[in-house]
């Protein structure tokens, strides 16, 4: 080890005794903070030599043993057998080497624990050197770590960007580094001033990425883990971070169903859908290594993000992780001067697509013809329809539009954020405040959030750091619902539902007053009204870190993290006069207050190693989760008037109070063994083992092991010489994860439900016990394997990088619900019975480079996801839930259609309908028999297969970024394809269960112009009872496949000469459009994520201005 | 340098050794941390210890889906009341296409909802029965109490298989809890056997049960009750000799009587009206239904669901005791006047009832009445029974109970039985039932005197009809009279709304009756409700009744 020798090919121009300090910089980067020179250990340290005529070696041995030193040196340098004599007590080390190598030509450097003995050629007298370093844009880069190089001596930037540093020699070469910025060596070639710029990393395999429990530059890992980074969130004007994530990473699956102000955020599927359980198939989050969710961070924080999708990346969180993981990682100060950012925007939100419904005389005109085709009367006169035309009696005959006046929200939004940071060496902090004010497209509908971050790291001594995060955000959630006691629901969606069914010719308000309604639905009368439900919802995340770094390359880490979440709802719903005969009444109140409280308690042990060639680190940990939630509500109605709402004005007579609490509790054990071989062999394994109180005692545990590996072909000497080949890296992975996340239910235990059970004898209430579920005692984890096999490679300079995955992904023992028979009267336990195939590529390929002052870069990525459900229990099918084996999860089962009867003629002579059928039904086809061939007969028993899946197979993503100067301009086309979308209920066809008629569905079938492929059956009245035309069938069950021009984008940097008077170091403004045109095949009105019977919030296209200003 | 390595060793060996000790430690101190129990729901182990868990249980039993937007419990309003709009009593507002209505017009499918509903509620209820028979021997309690609630536990679930029986035939009979893979391979058990299984469960609950519960437990099964669902069951196998003795047992009980009120035995001031045999519990707010809701008219607020037709009104006599084609007293002008007052407190009547001090209107020309035909009402007369005008409450949580079994229905069946059977007819035997039943002090309509069984017969049936109007029997009682595919086979009308097809751009009928609908029962089909489809595609072994 001491013999450094020669032979690692890349550091072969350098001094041989960086190779060490090259390994432990990768290590002190990784922390996030630089080891400076420092004199700490070797002042305090105390030695007792007395040798007498020994060697130089037998000295430097005899130092090691009592001391924590370790000495570098090169063999043909130095004469390690020169004798000396040497007695010495209680002295410092510098007295002892002095003494040592008094009458040498050497020289010794005391870096912390580490000492250098080199030959003296360095004249003695140092140079000062000064400088500045800033980014490409020309902003300065506080924080910039400076090493000469063959040295550990360095200095950092401050808050200016600029530099001072003393370099023993002239034609010394200074070595650049910063997170997220190439490294760059600069030889000084007698210069005193330096300005050096830093490249930002391209997303390249240098960079460093966020893993389980620590970080990893992208060139050693040897699982499948994309980056973001704050770069691609930052300038997004998105209230969720989700909705900034659509696209960015290959195998992240978003879909989007809503545009609710709160309840926008995107369901993310990572690598396909791995389960049909309730056990989760959403990804485990994590902010700052505690789990969270989403909705616990402000997107502003966000340094980077991190998506391990393989297995053996996500191991180590073993139990947690088998839908992916993903990491986020919170900005964090650093040293140097207090800086100032501010990011906000405005702008204002419309759907991306809406449903354009019949005025009221066309309505009437195609009513009468449903009704005709049902041989019933028509229930409009030509007189009234005219009527209905000209409008003159707006209160018998109006014309409404309905979903107009329910969106006639101002959908205005604004956010606005500020960040404070800065620090010293030893202590830094940011501090972040945010405000979001995001309006929906509905009267009162809001989002208000208010986020708060302080993140600390304090270096308390050499051996001991300390990290702790801190976040609250409170988000207020408001929107209208329907009036007290209409039996409506107490939702916005309620409303929505409403106006979708009801017709145009009810009129929305008549002139006495009046509101118009069908049934309970008065949609008008409660957005007038002042119904409100209001949450408001706290989420605290707090984790405390300590770094114990207990000899070199051995720490240990304790961590504490606290996550409580409070929501306070508050909900009213008033009472309404409808007309002089209906109230919707009495009002009623509701007070509803959630709490549940998450807290880990976490021990790492991390040990790093490097012996000669071999690199070796190794991880330990326990760690304990436990959780629980508590929730009261509470209730009352006859409260005196609309203007009182709080639960003491209402009455006791009826008052209400409901609650309960749930619980879990997690432990377990883990560790993780890397090993890399010269730099280009690399092996990871890990092992975790779960323990979980959502099983019995005997089922408890479960074991997760995981290994993967990479070679960098690039770093082996046959492949050295390619020119535009800078990397070349194979990736082998297999792991298997765990999943167990059954919410707060106890199917092990045999229970009965006490709750809503009553019933009365003798005009008492009764309170009932039933058991409603059947217990599975035998339930244990659900296991998902993943295979990887990946390449990355870095091309042409840097410029172009390229990326390639394989996955095969196989969940067994999916916790199953089974669908079971009714005859079974109860509801089934989950049962360990199924198993599901994701198997996929993923291909993604950036290109950076500039001409000039010209800018371009291109990012694309694709991914191919086959889902399969390869078996459930022991059945072929669960029609009820989805579920086919060879087919993919969220199937929609149903005939296929073979266009529309014609006429009679087409009805007799076509294969007998499974119904009673006219002309201008759906024909469905005749694809099998009792005797597996078509026997001209159409039954549910044969004849149906699997249509598609709400899954979509393909997604793909391009972002193009273009740069001339302070010019910038993106723009984001994300899409997807394989993948199917219904409109059911109110929301499909036309008049269902007294619902109304899209401008689309004139082009119905009609006796006039019978046109086998109209996009829409005749007409008729339809029911809620199973109608024969509603049948799940590929008619209705439609492509859903999009492309979307996600984002577009232009900004403008103002010149720094402007700017400078003013203190600014940034300011950038721009323009941003998000979900701007969508390219796809649904039905008229409607966006392609959206599958709803009415019940929906339409998505939403956002235009905003925005500034980036840096102080 | 090698010995260092030893110490760097034993310093990790010491740091891991120590890591591993804090893990045991930590794990055994929390040796209970991953044992979590619900906090809200009781266990199994908890349960089932005393007559206090049994009660809880005994409630679970009865409990019954009254929510507003559940169907298919067959002793709630939408799943016993709304049978109605499958017969010629009344008209589905929701149209032809609608669950009920469906069952009888020509297009019953095997995806329809409600078939379904009624169905899996069946027997989620069965189940919980069985549970409760397979758990109670374990409680400590007791001996006479736990006889009574055995029998009251049977009595509900041989309902359940009474009322399975009558509209699906052959249905798996099942007595015991059963595990998922007994009930996804189950097989349909032959009508016969469920209907003797039944008999005999009801005959057993009868002896065991008590004829009359003390204030408190008012409400719960009683012999009569139990001895009323025997009776039916016996009629609709035609065991009548059988039938008559039974109903002649409940007459016996001597704890009956029919109420003169009429109009009160369907709201709450009648709820405990001693001609209730068996009625499903309400309490206001509590545990209230949405009867009122769905029934009011539009006018007093409601959603006016059910629309009577035509062919029942006409069937209400005059106060003469004659029908409106004998009866002088009859004015086709003014056809209301001089009705049977039961048609007055079961009917709403256009330009003629007043409900909430409103008057009833619903001719298509009159533009700003609420309930006007076609757009609200789709027959122009609407539902008066069970509709309590005095309420002012939560419409969708009504407290009155619902009637299931009442004495005039024993009456009239122990009449028609004992016709069935050949005995002899005597003016006492119609004085002791129809004739007690129509003569009530609120209804007061003259007596039968018609002693030839043959004559007789079609008297009773029209007694039952009116009788019952609405409350859910007349959908039973066409299929087991075997009659429902020519009364449900045609043209159905409802209100005059002309004088005569020309005066009205409507269609009507020749005397201007507002044309309704059109069914098409089907004989060899729709006498049996289609086995569910989603039942069969869980479980192939259960085969589908012909023509589904």
């Amino acid at each position: 080890m001491k013999n450094s020798n020669s032979g690692r090919k890349n550091c072969t121009n350098l001094p041989k005794i960086l190779i060490k300090m090259k390994l432990t910089l990768l290590l002190f980067l990784s922390f996030g903070f630089v080891s400076l020179a420092s004199q700490g250990y070797a002042q305090e340290m105390r030695l007792d030599i007395n040798l007498k005529d020994a060697t130089l070696k037998q000295v430097i041995q005899a130092i090691e043993q009592q001391s924590q030193f370790s000495f570098f040196y090169k063999n043909d340098q130095i004469d390690v057998e020169k004798r000396v004599t040497l007695k010495e007590k209680n002295a410092p080390i510098q007295d002892i080497l002095n003494k040592a190598l008094a009458g040498t030509d050497l020289t010794y450097t005391v870096v912390d624990r580490i000492i250098v003995i080199r030959p003296n050629k360095f004249p003695l007298q140092p140079i000062k050197v000064e400088g500045k370093v800033t980014d490409e844009q020309g902003n300065p880069l506080p924080g910039v770590n400076i090493i000469i190089k063959g040295t550990q001596k360095g200095t950092m930037t401050g808050g200016d960007g600029t530099f001072m540093l003393d370099v023993p020699e002239k034609n010394a070469i200074l070595v650049f580094s910063f997170v997220g910025y190439e490294t760059k060596e600069v030889p000084l070639n007698g210069r005193t001033t330096l300005n050096v710029t830093l490249k930002e990393t391209a997303i390249g395999l240098q960079e460093v990425v966020t893993i389980a429990y620590g970080t990893q530059k992208k060139i050693n890992l040897t699982g499948s883990v994309d980056k973001v980074t704050s770069k691609e969130i930052e300038n997004r004007p998105v209230t969720q971070l989700s909705q900034a994530l659509t696209g960015q990473v290959p195998g992240m699956t978003i879909m989007q169903r809503s545009g609710k102000p709160g309840a926008d955020a995107g369901t993310i599927r990572i690598r396909g859908v791995g389960t049909f359980s309730n056990a989760g198939k959403a990804p485990m989050v994590l902010v700052d290594g505690i789990e969270a969710s989403l909705n616990d961070i402000d997107p502003n924080d966000i340094e980077s993000i991190s998506v391990l999708k393989d297995a053996a990346s996500a191991a180590i969180y073993g139990s947690r992780a088998a839908n992916g993981l993903i990491l986020i990682t919170t900005k964090s100060g650093k040293p140097g001067k207090f800086r100032v950012t501010y990011n906000g925007y405005a702008g204002w939100t419309r759907p991306t697509k809406f449903p354009e419904y019949l005025g009221s005389a066309d309505y009437a005109r195609l009513y009468n013809e449903a009704l005709e085709n049902d041989g019933s009367q028509p229930m409009y006169t030509e007189e009234e329809i005219r009527k209905f035309e000209d409008g003159s009696d707006p209160d018998n005959y109006p014309d409404t539009d309905w979903l107009d006046l329910v969106f006639s929200g101002s959908g205005f939004q604004t956010k606005h954020d500020f960040n404070f940071s800065g620090g010293s060496k030893t202590n830094t902090y940011s501090l972040s405040v945010g405000y979001l004010n995001q309006k929906g497209l509905v009267p009162r509908n809001y989002n208000k959030r208010y986020s708060f971050r302080l993140n600390l790291n304090s270096q308390i001594s050499k051996k001991l750091e300390l990290i702790m995060h801190l976040s609250a955000i409170q988000s207020e959630l408001n929107e209208p619902i329907p009036a007290g006691h209409s039996g409506a629901g107490y939702r916005l969606e309620n409303i929505v539902i409403h106006a979708v069914r009801i017709p145009p010719t009810i009129p929305a308000k008549t002139s006495e007053g009046y509101y118009g309604f069908l049934n309970e639905g008065v949609p008008y009368g409660w957005i007038e009204s002042n119904s409100f439900k209001n949450n408001k919802i706290i989420h605290l995340l707090g984790n405390i870190n300590l770094n114990w770094e207990i000899t070199e390359g051995l720490t240990v880490t304790g961590i504490l993290g606290y996550r409580p979440y409070i929501n306070k709802e508050h909900t009213f719903a008033p009472e309404l006069v409808v007309n002089a005969n209906k109230t919707q009444g009495p009002a009623e109140v509701f007070n509803y207050w959630d709490n549940n409280n998450y807290l880990t308690l976490q021990a790492l042990v991390n040990y790093d190693k490097t012996i000669d060639i071999h690199h070796f680190h190794i991880l330990g940990g326990y760690t304990q989760e436990s959780y629980t939630d508590t929730w009261t509500r509470a209730y009352r109605d006859n409260l005196p008037n609309n203007s009182l709402n709080t639960i003491n004005a209402g009455s006791e007579e009826n008052m209400k109070a409901w609650g309960s609490g749930a619980e879990f509790a997690m432990q377990s054990v883990f560790g993780r063994f890397n090993y890399d071989l010269k730099n280009r062999y690399l092996l990871e394994i890990n092992v975790r083992a779960d323990g979980s109180s959502r099983f019995a005692p005997g089922n408890r545990w479960g074991i997760f092991p995981s290994i993967s590996g990479a070679w960098i072909l690039t770093e082996e000497n046959f492949l050295n010489d390619i020119d535009w080949l800078n990397v070349f890296k194979v990736r082998l992975s297999w792991g298997v994860l765990g999943n167990q996340n059954i919410g707060t239910y106890y199917p092990y235990q045999s229970v009965y439900v006490i709750n809503g059970i009553n019933y009365s004898w003798g005009g008492s209430l009764i309170p009932g016990a039933a058991a409603n579920t059947l217990p599975n005692k035998n339930i244990t984890w659900e296991t998902t394997q993943t295979s990887d096999i990946g390449l990355d490679m870095s091309l042409l300079d840097r410029k172009l990088d390229f990326t390639f995955d394989y996955f095969h992904k196989v969940t067994s023992d999916i916790l199953y619900n089974i669908s079971t028979s009714s005859v079974l009267g109860l509801t089934p336990s989950e049962q360990n019975a199924g198993k599901v195939l994701n198997r996929g590529i993923e291909l993604s390929l950036d290109y950076n480079d500039h001409v000039g002052n010209f800018r371009y870069g291109a990012a694309l990525n694709f991914s191919y996801i086959h889902n399969e459900v390869l078996e459930i229990a022991n059945i072929e099918k669960d029609i009820a839930k989805g579920l086919f084996v060879g087919y993919p999860l969220e199937s929609y089962y149903g005939y296929l259609s073979d266009g529309l009867f014609v006429d009679q003629n087409d009805v007799d002579t076509y294969p007998t309908q499974p119904y009673n059928a006219q002309p201008g039904d759906i024909r469905y086809k005749d694809i099998s028999g009792p005797d597996g061939v078509p026997d001209g007969q159409v039954d549910p028993n044969y004849d149906r297969t699997v249509i598609g899946s709400r899954i979509p197979k393909y997604t793909y993503n391009g972002n193009l970024s273009l740069g001339y100067k302070n010019l910038d301009f993106s723009v984001q086309l994300q899409g997807v394809a394989g993948v199917r979308g219904m409109l059911r209920g109110y929301a499909g066809a036309a008049f269902y269960h007294k619902g109304k008629a899209q401008k689309w569905h004139l082009q119905r079938w009609t006796k006039e112009n019978p046109n086998r492929w109209a996009p829409h059956p005749r007409v008729q009245i339809l029911s809620n009872a199973g109608e024969p035309n509603l049948f799940t069938s590929d008619f209705w069950a439609r492509n859903a496949s999009y492309l979307r021009i996600k984002n577009m984008q232009i900004g403008y940097s103002l010149p720094k000469k402007w700017l400078s008077g003013m203190g600014v170091n940034k300011l950038r403004v721009y323009f941003s459009a998000d979900n701007v045109y969508t390219f796809d095949s649904y039905y008229p009105g409607w966006d392609p994520e959206i599958n709803t019977g009415g019940y929906f919030y339409p998505i939403t296209a956002t235009f905003t201005f925005g500034l980036n200003l840096v102080f | 340098m090698k010995r260092k390595n030893q110490y760097k060793l034993t310093f990790l060996k010491q740091i891991i050794l120590f890591a591993t000790g804090f893990v045991l430690l930590f794990s055994y101190a929390c040796s209970d941390f991953l044992d979590k129990a619900p906090l809200d729901q009781l266990s199994d182990n908890t349960f089932w210890k005393n007559e206090k868990d049994a009660r809880m249980a005994l409630a679970g039993c009865y409990q019954i889906n009254n929510g507003m937007w559940v169907e298919g419990d067959w002793w709630s309003y939408r799943g016993l009341l709304w049978l109605e709009f499958a017969t010629d009593n009344a008209f589905d507002r929701r149209g032809i296409h609608s669950n009920q209505s469906k069952l009888t017009s020509g297009d019953n499918i095997s995806t329809n909802r409600v078939v379904r509903n009624y169905w899996r509620n069946s027997y989620k209820k069965i189940a919980r029965c069985n549970n409760f028979l397979e758990k109670i021997g374990e409680v400590n309690m007791d001996e006479t109490a736990k006889k009574q609630m055995i029998a009251e536990v049977r009595f509900i679930r041989a309902c359940q298989y009474f009322y399975m029986s009558q509209f699906w035939g052959d249905v798996p009979l099942v007595t015991k809890v059963l595990t998922i893979d007994e009930a996804n391979n189950v097989e349909r058990t032959p009508k016969s056997q469920v209907v003797s299984f039944v008999l005999s469960e009801l005959t057993d609950a009868a002896n065991d049960l008590p004829v009359s519960w003390d204030p408190s437990n008012y409400g719960r099964a009683t012999k009569g009750a139990a001895l009323a669902f025997k009776g039916r069951l016996q009629m609709a196998e035609r065991s009548w000799a059988d039938a008559a003795a039974t109903y002649r047992s409940i007459m016996d009980l001597g704890v009956y009587q029919i109420d003169p009120r009429y109009e009160e035995l369907f709201i709450e001031s009648g709820e405990n009206s001693p001609e209730i045999i068996f009625s499903n519990q309400l309490i206001e707010n509590l545990l209230g239904s949405g009867i009122l809701q769905h029934h009011y008219p539009f006018m007093a607020g409601g959603w006016h669901v059910m629309c009577t037709l035509g062919s029942l009104v006409d069937d209400y006599e005059c106060t003469d005791g004659k029908s409106i084609q004998e009866s002088p007293l009859y004015d086709p002008d003014h056809p209301f006047d001089n009705r049977d007052p039961r048609l007055y407190m079961s009917v709403l009547l256009p330009n003629y009832s007043t409900f909430k001090g409103m008057l009833y209107v619903t001719h298509p020309d009159s533009i700003t009445a609420p309930d006007r035909i076609p757009t609200k009402t789709k027959t122009g007369y609407g539902l008066r029974k069970f509709m309590d005008e005095s309420y002012s409450g939560d419409k969708l949580s009504y407290g009155g109970n619902l009637p299931i079994v009442r004495y005039s229905e024993v009456l009239l069946s122990y009449l028609e039985s004992v016709i069935e059977a050949g005995q002899p007819i005597t003016q006492d035997l119609l004085d002791e039932t129809i004739n007690q039943v129509r003569g009530r002090a609120s209804v007061n309509l003259p007596p039968i005197t018609e002693l030839d069984p043959d004559k007789l017969l079609p008297v009773v049936r029209h007694e039952r009809r009116v009788e019952l109007a609405f409350e859910g029997i007349r959908y039973w009682d066409l299929l087991r009279w075997g009659i429902a595919d020519s009364v449900l086979n045609g043209d159905f009308y409802g209100a005059k709304i002309a004088d005569s097809p020309n005066d009205t751009p409507y269609q009507v009928d020749a005397t201007g009756h507002f044309y309704v609908c059109t069914r098409h029962f089907r004989k060899d089909v729709d006498y049996l409700w289609p086995i569910p489809q989603t039942e069969i595609d869980i479980n192939p072994n259960l085969t589908q009744n012909p023509g589904y």
